[in-house]
Parts: structure tokens; sequence; C-alpha cells
């Protein structure tokens, strides 16, 4: 018998992302964000959840997608993150499952190098796939990421 | 109440009697015939011991019981208290600090061997008993004092007078000999007092910052609600969130209030600290604290604490010398530092001040020249303020020698930095031989403080108040000169002061546009870093208090911003850091190498400066009187002005003030125009003279300027004015108001030159 995890699932570009359900706090729709001059691309600002500060990260930067459409994304999920607060800015939230290790593989060896980290692996599901995000990667990532850049 | 808590409430309360008793050593050293001091030092000693038997901690309870050993000699005054057994008392504090600090962290007792201190201490107890010839034991007296001593070390453990902690008295065991004698018989009077202390409760710190959290988010759950009571004219609606709205603000101002301490917490470890530093370097010094009373927001007072260590310290190592040299000197032997506190203009003033050595100005030069942090021949040229800076520099020490004190050149830098962070700033001045004085200026609490908005592009940011100095519109299309350039720094003039300037949506790359040629510039003038200058910002928003938040970990690179704040409608606005902006943008490296306005570092400087106040007149726009003339500027309005005679005259305060119209007197002013009723305001210079006050009529007051002592003397001789001294390049005339008085005198008169004059000048 295998244990299964829950995942708070999202859309992203046309993917479908899960990530551990323990890991998010909650879901909210259209918190305004402030934009941060100078920070990471990453961060796309910051934004107030009930009187604390949460940094938005803009997940296309951090998954290095290439955006299509000209629509914003208006749902936050806020999760912790090697002890802080942040918000993934996502397309759409969808369904939480639950979902058995059995479906669940390594990343292919053909993602890009950036997500490839962040991607935990994938649960084969009947319909699609679904990438699992590493919660703790998403905070440290960014920092790294913005010193490549100021390499570059 | 599980064990942890008891662990807890233990761990606390030990604290709190260790610090009662570093306070109670030191001043057990200067009075050793207190019997009552000694008689609290013992019974918290005790206290310990016997708590720490409850928990088994059998290291803590070895030590604290050869410490109360010795301390009991003491007490029945079979010993008396030497500096020898002063220091061994403290180390058994020191020691038992460490252990309790063990067991914070680990909840179970530290291991280590305090045999050789236990040894020592009873050695001292036991030794010298036979010496010492055995005086009649007064129990009476450190019993009366039983209350006090533990109501001041746990105020809130228990509200009843003050028994040993419950735990103790469980564990008090037959060894004890000296604890069967404590009788605890409160003084009734005692009682009362204690009653009426028994207020105050322990609150963890945690809590009280969920609490204040919780409080701001109320105020703008509140802001939020208010608009609603115009949109709908419900009566009851309306005045339900009144009192909503009076509530919410009523909790700020007292949670506000919770969080403030009085800085005497700090305080309470320098006795010891300058003790133990003094005896080390072999010096003597006394330590005045003057309002320890005044209060600071929890938060700050822990980040002012270990700058203040280190500049204690300083002090102490640095300044005050050596006692052979200070009589040498001629000064007292003991010398002084003196802790002052005190509100000033919503913020905290702390001043520690010595009357030592001073800097050694000429080491600083040397060591400057010698790290080649600037070219010999500037190095001579640099005043006493200058030098000063250099201070302030990471890695730099004139102490030769490292000790365990000072000299390892981590220092003011760091203290400087500490300081910063907290939104206050940190002014040095020194004096050789006389002593040095360091004025620290603290805001009152970091949870909220007032802030100028300001506009860039879309967003509105905050700039913290205590940097801003004032707002200027700067007119392009009229200003004469505009912006100019300076080695590659926009600078512009400021009262005819160059003042650099920064454009924020460049510095925050928000965009890259230039002003027009004919745009109207508002810039706010900034305080930072020891340079002033100037932001220019896209619009001026208004004033407001705001709550500081920190960035978080993903934000922390970004320097030019200190944190950010909540606004009243939800959002979120970024508060700059001035400091990181002016250091970022390069320009505060850029002007230091190059100052800009040469006579203005020099502000305070040499002896030989005069201070003056510069006005213009119609027709003579730069004229200057001496400072020392000036009592008060005044701005009346010509409808106060009545005629008394031949005079104009305005009331002022009690008293009559005659007007001068100074530009009657002075060669070269335009002598036509007296103020009309078209002006709205007349700059009045107020001059006593001979008690009476006398208003000199200018048409502008520009700005105090230090200029040398030495003046030119107008050659041939002008009418009204004493002479001329330069500034910047600048001709400034000086009027000769002793002579311009007697003119007055003369012309109303119209009687002989006056054979004596009796005014007072000075």
């Amino acid at each position: 018998m295998s244990i299964s995890t829950d995942f708070v699932t999202f859309y992203l570009g046309g993917h479908y992302f899960g990530i551990n359900a323990s890991d998010v706090l909650e879901l909210n729709r259209n918190l305004e964000v402030t934009p941060v001059p100078k920070s990471a691309k990453t961060v796309r600002g910051i934004m107030n959840l009930r009187g604390q500060l949460v940094p938005a990260i803009d997940m296309y930067e951090r998954l290095n997608l290439e955006r299509h459409s000209g629509m914003t994304e208006s749902i936050s999920i806020i999760l912790r993150s090697d002890g802080f607060l942040v918000a993934l800015l996502v397309d759409d939230a969808a369904e939480i499952l639950s979902l058995d290790q059995e479906t669940f593989e390594p990343p292919p060896s053909n993602f890009s190098l950036v997500s490839r980290e962040l991607v935990l692996g994938v649960h084969k599901l009947s319909d699609r796939l679904l990438l699992i995000l590493d919660p703790k990667l998403i905070n440290q990532r960014t920092e790294k990421a913005k010193n490549q850049l100021l390499l570059a | 109440m599980n064990d942890d808590d008891i662990l807890v409430e233990f761990i606390v309360e030990a604290r709190e009697i260790l610090d009662q008793l570093d306070l109670d050593f030191v001043q057990l050293e200067i009075t050793p015939d207190d019997q009552k001091l000694v008689g609290n030092i013992f019974r918290a000693m005790h206290t310990l011991k016997g708590s720490s038997g409850f928990f088994a901690f059998k290291r803590l309870e070895k030590v604290s019981h050869a410490g109360e050993s010795l301390l009991g000699k003491i007490r029945d005054g079979q010993l008396t208290l030497d500096t020898q057994k002063a220091t061994i008392l403290l180390s058994t504090l020191d020691c038992l600090r460490a252990i309790i600090e063990g067991i914070e962290s680990t909840h179970t007792e530290p291991a280590g061997d305090d045999s050789g201190l236990v040894e020592n201490l009873l050695a001292l107890a036991a030794g010298k008993e036979t010496n010492v010839p055995i005086q009649p034991t007064t129990p009476a007296e450190p019993q009366a004092e039983a209350i006090s001593a533990p109501e001041n070390t746990a105020p809130a453990v228990s509200p009843e007078p003050p028994t040993p902690p419950a735990n103790a008295s469980v564990v008090i065991s037959a060894d004890d000999s000296e604890s069967t004698d404590q009788v605890w018989a409160p003084d009734p009077a005692d009682i009362i007092k204690a009653q009426e202390t028994a207020a105050p409760v322990k609150v963890s710190l945690e809590l009280l910052d969920k609490l204040m959290n919780l409080v701001s988010e109320m105020v703008l759950a509140r802001n939020r609600l208010l608009p609603f009571t115009t949109q709908f004219s419900d009566h009851d609606f309306s005045s339900a969130v009144r009192v909503v709205d009076l509530l919410t603000l009523e909790l700020q101002e007292r949670m506000m209030k919770t969080r403030m301490q009085p800085i005497a917490q700090v305080w309470t470890k320098f006795p010891r600290l300058m003790r133990d530093v003094s005896n080390q370097c072999g010096k003597q010094v006394s330590l005045i604290q003057e309002g320890s009373e005044t209060e600071l927001d929890r938060t700050l007072l822990d980040a002012i604490r270990d700058p203040l260590v280190h500049i204690i310290r300083n002090s102490i190592d640095h300044g005050i010398e050596l006692p052979e040299e200070r009589i040498s000197r001629g000064k007292p032997v003991l010398g002084k530092v003196l802790l002052r506190a005190s509100h000033e203009n919503g913020m905290v003033v702390i001043e520690i001040a010595d009357d030592g050595a001073g800097v050694d100005f000429d080491l600083v030069r040397q060591r400057a020249i010698e790290k080649n942090l600037i070219p010999l021949q500037q190095a001579q040229e640099l005043t006493d303020m200058q030098l000063l800076e250099f201070i302030f520099l990471p890695g730099f020490s004139t102490k030769s020698q490292v000790t365990n004190l000072s000299g390892r050149g981590v220092g003011m830098d760091v203290v400087k930095t500490n300081i910063s962070n907290i939104g206050g700033s940190i002014d040095i001045n020194s004096k050789r031989g006389v002593g040095t004085n360091i004025r620290l200026k603290i805001p009152l609490t970091l949870a909220i403080m007032p802030a100028l908005f300001v506009r860039c592009g879309s967003e509105p940011y905050a700039i913290p108040q205590n940097s801003v100095l004032e707002m200027v519109r700067l007119d392009l299309s009229e200003a004469t000169t505009g912006l100019e350039d300076f080695y590659g720094t926009p600078v512009f003039r400021l009262r005819n002061q160059l003042v650099p300037i920064l454009f924020l949506n460049h510095q925050l790359e928000v965009s890259q546009d230039l002003p027009a040629a004919d745009a109207i510039l508002n810039i706010a003038i900034l305080q930072s870093s020891g340079i002033r200058f100037g932001l220019v910002v896209d619009e001026v928003l208004k004033m407001q208090e705001v709550v500081v938040k920190p960035l978080g970990p993903l934000l922390k690179d970004v320097k030019d911003f200190a944190g950010a704040t909540i606004l009243g409608n939800g959002r979120v606005a970024l508060i700059l850091d001035i400091d990181g902006i002016a250091i970022q943008s390069g320009m505060v490296a850029k002007i230091q190498s190059r100052p800009l306005n040469a006579e203005s570092i020099q502000e305070k400087s040499s002896e030989e400066d005069v201070a003056m106040l510069s006005f213009e007149l119609e027709g003579q726009s730069r004229l200057a009187i001496y400072l020392e003339n000036v009592q008060r500027l005044e701005m009346i309005s010509p409808k106060q002005v009545q005629r008394n005679g031949n005079r104009d005259v305005i009331q002022y305060g009690k008293e009559i003030m005659h007007l001068l119209y100074l530009n009657q007197y002075i060669e070269g002013a335009n002598h036509r125009k007296t103020p009309s009723i078209e002006d709205e305001v007349i700059p009045v210079i107020v001059h006593y003279t001979n008690g009476i006050p006398v208003g000199l009529v200018v048409s502008q007051v520009h700005d105090i300027i230090h200029v040398s002592k030495n003046l030119h003397e107008a050659n041939p001789p002008q009418k009204g004015l004493l002479g001329c001294v330069s500034l910047n390049d600048q001709v400034i005339n000086v009027i000769d108001l002793q002579e311009i008085l007697i003119m007055r005198n003369l012309q109303e008169n119209s009687k002989e030159y006056p054979a004596v004059i009796d005014m007072d000048f000075s």
C-alpha cells in the first residue's frame, strides 16, 4: 500500500503544475502587487497579505516560460518556503489532487536548466502530466538567478 | 503549568537576579558598609541556589552555594568586602550567567568544571575568618529590607509579599544553616507598597509583536470602513463606525505605549561594564546617568545596546587618562563618563560624554596617511571636524596595540551602521584635553515613523522624515542658473550653496527622462552620510505616519529601500533608504573627494571664524550682521506697524519695538523704498540694546554664514558698513550696527552728537 499526497494544482502558460498542499497556506484572487524597482526579474513586487508583506514571484520568469497570452496572472498561491511566505502568481488554480507515489517519476532529461532544478518530478495522470514543484527552491534560486543576471 | 514553563520562569527570574546582583556588587564596592545591600545580595544568591536545587542543576547549586558562603561571612561582618572579593564574586556571577545561558539553550545544565572557583570562594570564606575579629551579627537590618530585594528582581512572579519563589522553599536543605535564620518579617508599610506595585504582568515579546501587528491591521480595516459612512446615510451605522474609529485610535495609542520601555533597562548593565573596563585599564572612572526614565521602543533598546557598550568602552579605554596623567593635567583623578538621554523633537537623544583626553587628532591624521586614505599634503589641511570623519571608516583605529577592549578597528563604523539601521544618526565632537561628546539621535519607535510621500512614475514612495531637511520647488525657466554641472554631478544653487541632485526616476531605473528646460522641479533636500543632496521627484504628496515592515530575504539585496509600508487603502508603498540611494549613486564618494562648498564642511571649525547672519536690502544684496547682535528673527505684517511720534513701532510681546529701516542708513542701498502695505510680511532682525528691542527692517534674510574674523576694512569708509568679508568668492558687507544706532539717535533728536552713548553691544 502506498501513501498518497495532496497537491494543489494550477495552470501556468498551458502547463499543469502541482505543489505539495502541506506547504500551501491559501489561494487569493486579485491581490494588488506593488512593483519593486531594481529587484530581481523573478520578483514581480510585493503584496499585502493581511498586514504581512509577501513577495510575489513571477512564475513565468521563474520557470523560464514564454508568455503567450497578454493576460496577467490573477491567482496567487501563498506558500511557506524556507520559513518565509511567498506568493506564486499563476494563471488559474485547479483542484486539489490526492496522488499515489506510483505515478511519480523524476523529471525528464529534456527540461530546461532553471526549471529542471525546480521540478521535483512528474505525476503521470491518465490524461496529462502534472509537474511537481519544489517549494524550497522557489525562494533560494531566485537569489541565485539574480546573481547570474548580475554576472552576465 | 508544565515543567518547561517552570523552567522558563526560572531562567527569566535567574537573569533578573543576576542583573540586579551586577548592580548591587558595584554599588557595594562604593559603599562597602551598606549592610542592607549585603543582605540583598545574600538573599538573591540564596534564592538562586534554592531554585537550582529544585531543578537539580548541580553546578549552579555548587557555585551559588560557595558564593553564598562568602557572602554570608561578609553579611555577618566577619569579613569585609575588598576588591579581591568583589572580583571573585563578580566572576561567580559570570559563571552563573554562563550556566543559565547554557540551560536556556539546551534545557539541561551545561557541563563544566567550576572547582577552582568554588575552592577560591570557600578559601576566602574560610581562610580569613581568623584574621578578622568577629563582630556581633546584625540580623535585624538586612531583614527589614527583605521586601524590596525579591520585589525588584521578580516583580511579577509573586504578587503577594515576596518570599523566595515557591519552588525555592521546597529545596532549602539541611546543609543550609544560613537560611534558617532568615525570618521573613515584612514591614507593614512595605506590604502596602508591594501591593501597589503588584500590577505588572509578564507578557512574551512575541505576543506583544503579534498584538501590534493586529492593531495595525485593525487600523487599516477601520480606514476601509470609514468611506462607507458617507455612502450610506444611515445614522446608526455612522455612529457605530465612529465608535469603532475612536476605539481603534485609542487601541493603537495604548499598544504603542506597551512597547515603550525606559532606557534604564539597557543602562543597568553599564555600571558593571564600566567597573570591569576601568579596572582592566587601571583607570578610575565614575559613570553618571541622567534621564534613565526616557522611554524607547523595545526593539530600539535592543539595537542601541551594543553601540552604547562600544562607545562606553572607547570612552574609558581611549578617552579617560590614567590617574597620574590626570593629576599632572590638573584634572580630578576620578574620570567622568556621562550618559544622558532625553527627548528632543520627537527623537531620543543619547549623549555619551567623557572628560578625558579627547580624540588624538594628530594620531588620526597620521593613521589616515599611513593607511593611504588621504595624500600627505591634504591631510595637513584637514580640520579636526574632518578628521573625526575618519573614525567612522571600517578598520580605522588609533590604538597601535590591540587589546581585548579595543583597537581592532571594528568599532565606530559598526556603531554608525547599527545606529543608521534604526533610522538614527551619530554626531561626535571632541576637544583635545577636554573630552569627547558623542550624540546619538534615535527615533522614538521603529514601528511607526513620520514619512514624506512622494510620487515617482506611477508609484508613491515614502522618505523617512528624519532625513528630509526641506522641500524646494525649482522653476528651471525662472532660475537664473538652473541646473549646473560640477564634475559630472548635476547641482543647483540653494541660498548660495551648491547642492548636488539625484533624479529618483533614474536611481530607481523607472525611467531615464530628463526634465525639460522649463520644467518645475520638486526637490526634496535630504541629509545622508554627512552630505546634503536634493532628490528630484515627480510630485510631493503628503506627510504621513507609516508602519515600517521589512521587505524580507528575497528583496534584501535591493539597497534602495529600507522597507515598505501598507497604505490606508491596503496598497503597499516602498520606503526609500536615503543612505542606500546616496551611496549607490556614487555621489557620496564623488562629493567627499571634491567638496562642493568648502566652507560648509568647516562650519563649526576653527576659532578664527565668526558667525554672521546674511541678509539683503533693496540695492544691496549681500550684507551681514554679527550673529551675536541678533536675538530673534521675526516676520511682521505691515498692519502691525504703528506711528509713534516720528518713529515706527510695533507691539512686540509686552514691549514696544522700534523699527529701524536699515536701507536708510547704508550706503548703496535703495533709500526710497520703505515697506508698504502691499508687502505681505516684513522680515525684521530683532536686536536688544539696553534691554529694549530694536527691529532692523530688511528685505530678505538669508542664512547663517561662518566667515573669517578678519574683516577687510572698507576703504574709503562707507556709511553704515564696518567692512567686508569674502565668502565663496563673493564680497559680503558687514554692517556697523553701532554707527547705525548712533545715526538714528542723531537723526531723530537732531541734536548734537551725544557725548556718551550708553549702548550695550555685547
